[in-house]
This record gives structure tokens, C-alpha cells and sequence, in this order.
């Protein structure tokens, strides 16, 4: 152990921990891919996702991917996929049950 | 030159932090188009033709009796009568000649300004942008740079490539109207290679001066002329990769589609940051007569 030395300097400097570096992007891409994921059976988990993506690639500046923008990235690939097959299958279910759901959707939105 | 990809990373490196100040420049710029728009509605010149005529009701019959063709596609009538009624209550015949030369006289004054002063903010832009790519202090008042640093030389640029595009696509369009006019659909087939040839040959031409308006935006005494020149010169050999570098962000503009054009306040920095990056790549590799006179022997 190391004594006092009442004539120096006792300050000792504690180097600090290796934290992760501070990455916005990144971050904006994790919370855009959880939005994309939550909200994933409304339209504006297209959006969030691809924000998501957006901001997961706009985050990379060094060679690989900072972990939260490659979590965003993979949330929000999901969330985007999800929600197409979501819709594409309520489309398919609602044209295939024949009993004019399809058209009852297109006359509720003015397609007609 | 160096790979695509060391560009995009100079630009995501330039633009970190620098994020704020490209997205509130595009803010500006949306806003004085905005505002120059309002100032011509407020002053009551916008949209004279239609305002004038906004109490004769809808007659799109005339127009279907007009065009009698029309009327196999009922899907046009039905497009023009919920989507279009301001164009479908136009009745040319009830406004007064005054008033259509006045509202053709208050179009084009409205059009050349809006072209004007985009033209110019557009250099300032890539002014903003350089000084990103660069490191040098950039401000939201650079997107107006433009304005103090001889902005005819950018108009004038604009003017000439305006002319390009009139030039090569007016036979095309020439051949069409004459199928139009003597009924011989034989005119249209003409009409149709001819406009992929102009097409293709302004795709080369574009690429070959599109390192014009950065040239007068690095060196504020070069001329637009003398930029073209250069510009030309320096693209020898490089139209391909810009033009493959323009192509690789087809992706990023799908994913702006996506977000409903949110997107587009960080993929358009970093878009122009990365074709500034290439630019200044480029010269800094063109041989030295091409760039190194460019600032003593201005125009």
C-alpha cells in the first residue's frame, strides 16, 4: 500500500472505464425500430422502420456497426416485414372470404 | 479515386454533429418557397385564372365533346370530376382577354422567380455542404451565399443547361405533335427512339457538367463558362462512376419514399455531402492544368 506523502501530490488519476462512445443515430435507430415493432399493425410502423433504417445506416462511421444501431436495424427489418405480411394477409383473407369484405373496405376508404 | 463507400463514410463522418445545421437550412429553403408562394396569393395574383372563373359551374361535357376519344375512359371523367374540379370549372370562353394575359403574364413572373431564387439557394446549399465536407464553419446563412457571390454566373449556368434540354428533347417532342397534328401514329413510333436518344445523351451530358455549379461555389471568381469547360474536362473518364454513385442511392431515396419523406431531412445532407466529397476527390486527382488556374485566371 502507499503511504502518504505529505510533500507530494496524493491525487491519484484513475484512468477512465472504456465506455461505449456516444452515438445518437444509433439510439434514434434502436427507439425507431421498438416503435416500429409496437406499433406494428398500424402504417406507421412502415415509417418508424424505415427511419429506423435510415438512421442505423446514416450511424456507421467507423468500420462496423455501433451495437444499439445494429439492434434498431434488425427491429426495425422487422417491423417492416411484419407489418407487409400483416396487411397482405388481411388483403388476401378479406378478398378470399367472398362475401364482398373487400369491396366493403375499398367503398369505406372512397375507392370507388 | 477511392471506393463509393469511403465517400458515403467521409460524409456520415462530416455530417456528425453537423446534422442540426443541414436540417435547418432545408427548413429555410422550404420556407422562403413557401413564403414567396404566399406573398403571390396574398397579393391576389395567384391563381387569377381559376379564382376568376370559380362561379361558372363544371363543364367537363364541353371537354368530352371536344376530345369525343375521352369518353372511353370513364376512369378520367370520374379522376377530373373529384379530384381536378378547379381545372374541371375553367370556362376559357367566359374570361375576358385581359385576364388571361394577365393571369399568363403573373404565371411566368411566378415561375422565373421561384426558378431564380432556387437556383441561386441551390448553390448555397452546396456552399453549406462543402463547408461540412471540409470542416469549416458552416451556418444556416450559407444556403443564401449564393446571392452575394455573383449569382448570375449560377444563372447563367442554369439558363444554358435549360437550353440542353430544350435542344435535344425538342425534336422528339416535335415529331409527336406533327403524329398529333396529321393523325399518323407512324410519327409516334418515330417520336419514341428519338426521345431514349436525347434521354440517354442528356444522362451524359449532365454527368459531364455536373461538377459545374460546385467549381463556382470552390472558386468565387471562376466563370460559368470557364466552370462548364473545367467541368467537362474533369469528368473525362468519370461520368460512369458518378453516374453510379448518383444510382447506388436509389435505396436510401426508396427508404425516404417509406417514411413519407422524413427521411429525406438526413439522407438529402448526406446525399450532397457525399457527392461533394467525391467532387473534391476529383480534383484534388485531376491533372493540374484542370483545376490549379481555375482561381487567378477567373472570368
Amino acid at each position: 500500500m502507499d503511504e502518504y506523502n505529505p510533500n507530494g501530490n496524493n491525487f491519484q488519476y484513475e484512468a477512465p472505464t472504456p465506455k461505449e462512445s456516444k452515438n445518437d443515430m444509433a439510439t434514434a435507430s434502436m427507439v425507431m425500430g421498438i416503435l416500429s415493432l409496437c406499433l406494428i399493425c398500424c402504417c406507421p410502423a412502415q415509417l418508424f422502420g424505415a427511419l429506423g433504417i435510415i438512421f442505423a445506416i446514416l450511424s456507421r462511421t467507423g468500420e462496423t456497426l455501433h451495437p444499439r444501431a445494429k439492434a434498431g436495424l434488425i427491429c426495425s427489418i422487422i417491423g417492416i416485414v411484419l407489418s407487409a405480411v400483416l396487411i397482405a394477409g388481411l388483403v388476401i383473407f378479406a378478398g378470399s372470404t367472398g362475401n364482398g369484405t373487400l369491396r366493403n373496405l375499398f367503398r369505406y376508404w372512397n375507392f370507388r | 479515386m477511392k471506393r463509393r463507400s469511403e465517400y458515403k463514410k467521409t460524409a456520415r463522418k462530416a455530417l456528425k454533429g453537423n446534422y442540426e445545421t443541414a436540417i435547418v437550412a432545408m427548413f429555410v429553403i422550404s420556407a422562403v418557397s413557401y413564403g414567396m408562394s404566399l406573398v403571390f396569393r396574398l397579393a391576389g395574383m395567384g391563381n387569377s385564372l381559376i379564382s376568376q372563373s370559380q362561379s361558372t359551374s363544371l363543364d367537363l361535357n364541353q371537354l368530352f365533346r371536344k376530345f369525343p376519344f375521352l369518353n372511353n375512359f370513364p376512369q378520367i371523367r370520374r379522376f377530373l370530376q373529384f379530384s381536378l374540379p378547379s381545372v374541371g370549372s375553367i370556362r376559357w370562353s367566359n374570361l375576358s382577354p385581359d385576364a388571361i394575359l394577365r393571369g399568363i403574364l403573373i404565371s411566368v413572373i411566378q415561375f422565373l422567380t421561384a426558378w431564380i431564387v432556387g437556383t441561386i439557394l441551390n448553390a448555397g446549399q452546396k456552399k453549406l455542404h462543402m463547408n461540412i465536407v471540409t470542416g469549416e464553419k458552416a451556418s444556416v446563412g450559407d444556403v443564401f451565399w449564393g446571392f452575394v457571390h455573383g449569382f448570375w454566373r449560377f444563372l447563367v449556368y442554369a439558363v444554358l443547361l435549360g437550353l440542353l434540354h430544350i435542344a435535344l428533347y425538342a425534336p422528339s417532342v416535335f415529331l409527336a405533335g406533327l403524329g398529333i397534328l396529321s393523325g399518323t401514329p407512324v410519327l409516334f413510333l418515330v417520336a419514341a427512339p428519338v426521345y431514349i436518344a436525347a434521354a440517354a445523351a442528356l444522362v451524359v451530358l449532365v454527368c459531364a457538367y455536373s461538377q459545374t455549379v460546385n467549381l463556382m461555389v470552390k472558386y468565387p471568381q471562376c466563370g460559368a463558362i470557364r466552370a462548364m469547360r473545367t467541368s467537362r474536362v474533369m469528368m473525362r473518364g468519370h461520368k460512369w462512376q458518378f453516374f453510379v454513385l448518383d444510382l447506388s442511392f436509389i435505396g436510401m431515396v426508396l427508404l425516404e419514399l417509406m417514411s413519407f419523406l422524413i427521411g429525406s431531412f438526413w439522407i438529402q445532407p448526406y446525399i450532397w455531402c457525399t457527392k461533394i466529397a467525391w467532387f473534391l476527390d476529383l480534383e484534388r486527382n485531376s491533372l493540374p492544368p484542370v483545376s490549379s488556374p481555375l482561381p487567378n485566371n477567373a472570368e
